[in-house]
């Protein structure tokens, strides 16, 4: 994000520069994650309403009440709250559920393969369909790119819970039941493969259980599609973008006029020159799977983390909340960084003067 | 050219015709609450175009209040989120650096959180309901105004005509009012247009995993939450149409903020002669839409 790209260099020694310009990209990302703990601590603790209350319950004597307040350090200073809270959240220890004491790390450290896995596939759904869409449309031109331009703005503006509810309505159990409804990530009476990676369609794979990756599959693809369907937009537009502009560069004429059909300018160069920027919107597409799990989990009844956060609304849980608001600020921000990174390493335009971004 | 110019006509035919539903809406506020359980999940008919609910209560009355409310909330609260960001953006572009490099880490702090989730922990904090949702948004919207409109205004201080405003005497919040903030039109415009659909859509998905607004408010997040319990016994219809409206009412402002700088550009190239168009500003449209541009500034 613009932490990493606000530091512009103009020193002669490509090496130097380099190396400053990532040691205050890294301080920026610093600096922007301490404040961003400032923010998510300030909204949800130093607002009215009082956590001890939560936790106890509206019945608890004062004593008791007073007690959960100590335990919880809420009598200490502002201050105080907030390094324990940084030091907390840094360490791992994100607290106990309010509503049923469980360990808020431990919860969503077993709920994480489950939500990992339909990102992992929405985002290799996206990243293929708005490949295919994006080449096609910006090879072909006219016609074909303009209704690709049409579905990606729809795609762009659609409610993915809402789409959730159709491809229930149609595919799933609903309609024609081609595919399994809301049920979870296996059908009930099949046992989940061996733990390797968490996720059931590697591990199936790996322990060469061919009916657990194929169920497991076929649980995954409409929460996937849901999921997709804005990254998948988003990355079409851009890609199209990315494409026609290349497309209209000098050296492609060059490419062209020394006897390379179009399809293998395209491909070759085209093509390859128009994915390296969409590198660094990573973060962006990180961030819509992250709120995407969050209203697409609780349609198809995935015990995801996306769940664990919408239960925990139900139930004014703010430990839960604030562990996954904050980690979701953590990955989006590393997400850019990484991502500002790789473009920085892969495009050699970018090493020699500095950044010209 | 001519596909932008039909783009943006569809874009405000399909808003006009969402206009007069929410004016229907206004009119059907009681009919959306009436419950009669003897005509619960009724299909469509010419009875009830859009079938009824659960408890009876007509969904295509619902679904125009609905209209009514996300129109109403999606633009007011780009208005004040816009508006706040305005003030934040001068005081970023024509108060002292410092002041500037700190509110600019604070804006990059806020927009490190995904606009949902954000507006989310906001809505949590102060109670759920429809009101502390739209201060949720509220929050959302501010920084991405502010970081778009701090950089034009940045480069408005350069500009000739501000620098002479200085040379006269002129005050700076004079300066700001008169010449700054006319000078920030288009880029205000632009970004409102390319935000009011995504945040239509962040407040109904608050509403939607239930914090937003509560029943019985007919709103379409909240909506589509109570056709889920429909959806799998055949009564399509509760969850479907709030849906559709939502999705049509999205995809026309963004068809809209899409199509407002091509035909800016067009209008401003007949009006100079065969010039050509100033690159006009990137804009995103859909969800989290300015990260991405902040990106490219200095």
């Amino acid at each position: 994000m613009s932490a990493t790209s606000t530091t512009t260099s103009t020193t002669t020694r490509p090496g130097a520069a380099a190396l400053r310009r990532g040691g205050g990209a890294l301080l920026g990302v610093l600096a922007t994650l301490l404040l961003a703990s400032v923010v998510s601590f300030v909204v949800l603790r130093a607002v009215p309403g009082d956590p001890a209350r939560l936790i106890v319950g509206p019945l608890a004597t004062p004593d008791v009440l007073a007690g959960v307040r100590t335990q919880l350090g809420l009598d200490d200073p502002l201050w105080l709250q907030y390094l324990r809270y940084v030091r907390d959240f840094a360490t791992g220890q994100w607290g106990y559920s309010y509503s049923n004491g469980a360990d808020v790390t431990a919860v969503m450290a077993a709920r994480l393969p489950a939500t990992l896995e339909l990102a992992l596939w929405a985002f290799l759904f996206a990243v293929v369909g708005a490949l295919v869409v994006a080449t096609v449309a910006s090879f072909r031109g006219g016609a074909v790119a303009a209704a690709a331009k049409v579905v990606s703005l729809i795609g762009l503006g659609t409610p993915q819970f809402w789409v959730a509810l159709v491809l229930i309505l149609v595919l799933g159990s609903g309609g024609l039941g081609v595919l399994p409804g809301p049920s979870g990530r296996l059908t009930s009476f099949l046992e989940p493969p061996p733990h390797v990676t968490g996720l059931y369609t590697v591990d199936g794979l790996l322990a060469g259980q061919p009916i657990v990756f194929s169920d497991a599959l076929a649980h995954l693809a409409l929460p996937a599609i849901s999921l997709a369907i804005i990254p998948g937009a988003f990355l079409t537009r851009l890609l199209t973008a990315n494409q026609l502009d290349v497309a209209r560069a000098p050296f492609v004429t060059v490419v062209r006029s020394k006897g390379v059909s179009r399809w293998a300018a395209h491909r070759r160069h085209v093509l390859h020159n128009a994915l390296l920027p969409s590198v660094s919107s990573a973060g962006l597409v990180l961030a819509s799977l992250i709120t995407g799990s969050v209203l697409v989990e609780s349609v198809f009844n995935w015990p995801g983390i996306g769940q664990v956060l919408v239960q925990g609304i139900q139930r004014q849980d703010f430990a839960v909340v604030q562990a996954f608001v904050l980690l979701s600020a953590v990955l989006y921000v590393a997400a850019n960084t990484v991502a500002d990174l790789a473009v920085a390493l892969i495009d050699p335009r970018l090493r020699v003067s500095g950044g010209s971004r | 050219m001519k596909g932008t110019r039909v783009q943006a006509a569809t874009a405000v035919g399909l808003l006009a015709a969402l206009a007069v539903l929410a004016v229907a809406g206004l009119l059907l506020r009681e009919t959306a609450i009436a419950v009669d359980v003897s005509q619960a999940l009724q299909p469509p008919g010419s009875e009830h175009w859009f079938g009824t609910d659960a408890q009876g209560r007509d969904v295509f009355a619902r679904v125009a209040v609905g209209t009514s409310i996300a129109l109403a909330s999606g633009l007011g609260t780009v208005a004040v989120g816009g508006g706040l960001g305005l003030l934040i953006a001068l005081v970023c572009g024509l108060g002292p650096r410092w002041l500037d490099a700190v509110l600019v880490r604070l804006l990059d702090a806020v927009m490190a959180f995904p606009a949902l989730l954000l507006a989310l922990a906001v809505t949590m904090a102060f109670g759920t309901g429809l009101l502390t949702a739209l201060l949720g948004v509220v929050v959302t919207v501010v920084p991405v105004f502010a970081r778009t409109l701090r950089a034009e205004a940045r480069r408005a201080t350069s500009e000739p005509f501000v620098q002479a405003a200085r040379t006269i005497g002129l005050s700076t919040p004079r300066i700001a009012v008169r010449h700054v903030v006319p000078y920030l039109g288009t880029t205000f415009s632009v970004q409102t247009a390319a935000n009011v659909g995504n945040v239509i859509l962040v407040l109904s998905g608050l509403s939607f995993i239930g914090v937003g607004a509560q029943p019985p408010t007919p709103e379409w997040g909240a909506m589509i939450t109570d056709g889920l319990q429909n959806a799998l016994t055949g009564q399509w219809w509760t969850g479907v149409f709030p849906g559709l409206a939502l999705l049509v009412t999205v995809v026309a402002v963004n068809l809209l903020a899409d199509s407002i700088p091509a035909v800016r550009a067009a209008r401003l190239a007949r009006r100079r002669g065969a010039r050509p168009p100033a690159s006009a500003a990137p804009v995103v449209v859909g969800s989290e839409p300015v990260p991405a541009a902040s990106a490219k500034e200095a």
